[in-house]
């Protein structure tokens, strides 16, 4: 089994690279740590105490629509796998296609504007 | 007596040479697999660069390397190796320094199956394009993780976006990608090629590719859609931590992301390594070159989009992703699905 060969090198090889870049900067850098460098980045001014708030997302109505929509995509791809084994007696499952866009195209045409301030 | 010129070396170094110029190593090693990768990742920010610079009437890379400034990058990147890789005060330590190692391991995995003519390949597998969704779906964590990992404000909203972001187009990434699966009846990027010998996927499924098209750019973190690293107004985003190699990493994750997707919109929408036949060039050598040109053309769309088109915002980018793309989708899979019936009524 050559290619499960050049699969095991490959994913060997891909995890050397990053680990060789690392060691180059370890090696070619200076290393002085003082507090100023370590200070997060704030456009020059001093951080105030922010780092690990809640943050204000109105994240509800993405959560749904996300679950609503993955669950569809897995019924889709299932469906899918159907029309590819018997190509010309999956009607019923055409059916179900037509009444998913069709919905979902009525959906996003009556859907108001989600809030979202980010 | 003939004098042997060259001596057979000893075993151990003869095993080395023979496992050194053997298929397996020499593919996962240099073409399609991770000195190819590397060079690719170079390569493509200096194409952008000479190409956004051709676009703003500028010059570019001029000085370092004699044929357009093409060492630039190279310097650059050296440039990054020698500074000094500084964590944050309160950073999660453990977690900044190895995920962008992470980051940049999952997109050149992406190379692992992609397919660059009939026998470039690294894997080849019945099920390639799920391994590669697969893949991609997994990429963009190490990233998120990164972005929280930093500790600052800036990076914590450049996070926050790009997860959103990622959620809103992942699902019409693989609705649009359960498109062509139907039509080629095939989950192996082979026979999805094999299935466009004839007609590209593009011509009877543009509102597929319309669909994979945005989803892929917004998948990259491209212009029009990169509001998480918004040059301007969040400072490079989720990045803004980041020193050093740890910087060169990300980017070049990204860029290797970049390439994946567009080789494998190659692959799915523009016919792979199909082309009208070269003479006196082997299919070996004339498959990738065709594979090559039309993943330049590709290419050169999506990184002209970065000097043509201002950021959108992202509540749009949302809106863009989750009440048009989907419907659009799903469009395109039953006009897919209705295809053998218009074709047996006409």
């Amino acid at each position: 089994m050559s290619e499960i060969d050049s699969l095991l090198y490959y994913i060997v090889l891909s995890a050397i690279l990053p680990l060789l870049l690392i060691i180059a900067n370890l090696l070619l850098s200076p290393r002085k740590t003082t507090r100023r460098k370590t200070l997060p980045f704030e456009s020059g001014q001093v951080p105030f105490e922010w780092r690990r708030a809640s943050f204000p997302v109105e994240y509800f109505p993405y959560a749904i629509i996300y679950v609503a929509y993955a669950v569809i995509a897995i019924l889709i791809f299932l469906t899918s796998m159907t029309i590819m084994e018997r190509p010309d007696g999956s009607l019923n499952i055409i059916i179900l296609l037509a009444v998913l866009s069709a919905s979902s195209v009525y959906l996003s045409l009556s859907l108001g504007d989600l809030s979202q301030r980010l | 007596m003939a004098q042997q010129l060259f001596p057979t070396p000893p075993p151990p170094i003869d095993d080395l040479i023979r496992f050194i110029t053997s298929e397996p190593f020499v593919k996962a090693s240099i073409f399609p697999g991770a000195a190819f990768v590397a060079i690719l990742g170079i390569l493509t920010v200096w194409y952008e660069r000479k190409l956004l610079a051709r676009i703003m009437l500028r010059i570019g890379p001029f000085h370092v390397g004699k044929y357009g400034g093409w060492l630039q990058v190279i310097a650059d990147a050296v440039k990054f190796l020698s500074k000094e890789y500084i964590v944050p005060a309160y950073a999660r330590k453990k977690t900044f320094v190895t995920m962008p190692m992470a980051a940049l391991i999952a997109g050149a995995l992406l190379f692992a199956v992609i397919p660059f003519g009939e026998r470039w390949v690294i894997y080849r597998s019945d099920f390639s394009v799920l391994i590669f969704f697969l893949l991609l779906a997994v990429s963009p964590i190490p990233l998120i993780l990164a972005g929280w990992a930093s500790g600052s404000k800036y990076s914590f909203i450049g996070m926050l976006r790009f997860a959103f972001q990622v959620f809103a187009y992942e699902i019409p990434l693989f609705l649009s990608l359960t498109g062509v699966i139907l039509m080629a009846r095939s989950f192996d990027f082979y026979g999805i090629v094999e299935a466009q010998a004839n007609l590209p996927f593009i011509i009877p499924q543009i509102l597929g590719f319309i669909v994979w098209f945005i989803a892929l750019i917004s998948e990259a973190e491209r212009i029009p859609f990169d509001m998480p690293t918004a040059e301007q107004e969040l400072v490079q985003g989720w990045q803004v931590e980041y020193p050093a190699s740890g910087f060169l990493m990300i980017q070049l994750a990204l860029y290797t992301k970049l390439d994946a997707l567009v080789f494998a919109t190659t692959n799915l929408y523009l016919g792979g390594w199909y082309g009208p036949p070269i003479p006196g060039l082997p299919d070996d050598i004339a498959q990738p070159f065709w594979f090559f040109l039309k993943s330049l053309l590709l290419l050169t769309v999506i990184l002209l989009l970065r000097g043509v088109y201002p950021r959108v915002t992202i509540k749009k980018i949302l809106d863009i992703g989750w009440r048009f793309l989907i419907p659009v989708a799903l469009v395109n899979i039953l006009i897919v699905a209705l295809m053998p019936y218009l074709a047996a009524i006409l």
